[in-house]
């Protein structure tokens, strides 16, 4: 059974970030302070939760749209690693997501643009988006084992 | 930002070799490079991917622009070197009949 820290303790890592382009590499920063911390992640693991959380944290950079009167998007990104899963919630402050991540397709081969949500849902076992308060809530859960 | 060195190989192959993440930021990097040279009459690319160690949908996206530009210019674009995370997201998307890959630039090379 993997574990997760050394003594098998849950390992979570926070981030406060606004919602632009230059904060990916503080999500991918993110992601590795978990898998420093966390040595029974697997190379696959890592590979799927990474690549799922990135399309979520880029589609939340490229399309959430703030509340008047702010200008900008403020997400908060929660990473845990235990037994049981690899976890992200990205909790932003924004106007409602217009987007379903559980109706994505895989757009035609030749398209641009248009993956992102679809291949999050194919790498993890869940994504979820859900309204909470002011703003959105999103959950990618990477089951382990 | 990426690092993205340029071979421009006396045989016509240009190689592109992109250093880091390429995701949304590097990106439009990537397109713009492959932009100009097919401007400057460069047509057959090989993407060498074996320093990329993680590639996006939004990297994916570009580099089936990339393609686009190549084969509207007469030529074509191939992929070399891919991660094991990159092969795995060519799959998912079904791009790995479209973007083809090879395990080198060279035997990518010999197919343009």
């Amino acid at each position: 059974m993997p574990s997760s820290d050394a003594t098998g303790t849950p390992v979570q890592v926070r981030l406060v970030a606004p919602a632009l382009p230059a904060s990916l590499e503080e999500v991918h920063a993110l992601l590795e302070e978990l898998v420093q911390r966390s040595p029974g992640i697997t190379a696959r693991e890592r590979m799927r939760f990474e690549t799922a959380l990135v399309e979520v944290a880029s589609n939340v950079i490229q399309h959430a749209q703030p509340r008047p009167p702010d200008e900008h998007v403020t997400v908060t990104v929660v990473l845990r690693c235990d037994d049981a899963a690899l976890t992200a919630d990205l909790v932003d402050d924004a106007l409602p997501a217009q987007v379903d991540p559980a109706a994505a397709e895989m757009p035609a081969p030749d398209a641009e643009s248009g993956r992102g949500l679809a291949l999050a849902r194919s790498l993890c076992d869940e994504l979820r988006l859900v309204r909470e308060g002011d703003g959105n809530r999103w959950t990618v859960v990477c089951r382990r084992g | 930002m990426i690092d993205l060195e340029i071979d421009r190989r006396d045989d016509g192959v240009t190689v592109v070799r992109p250093a880091g993440r390429l995701t949304m930021v590097a990106a439009p990097q990537l397109t713009a490079v492959i932009t100009d040279l097919v401007a400057e009459g460069r047509a057959t690319f090989v993407v060498d991917l074996s320093q990329t160690v993680f590639v996006d949908s939004t990297g994916l996206g570009a580099l089936i622009g990339c393609l686009k530009r190549a084969r509207q210019a007469g030529g074509d674009l191939r992929l070399a070197a891919p991660t094991d995370q990159v092969t795995t997201i060519l799959e998912l998307t079904n791009l790995h009949r479209v973007l083809r890959t090879h395990d080198t630039v060279d035997e990518a090379g010999a197919e343009l």
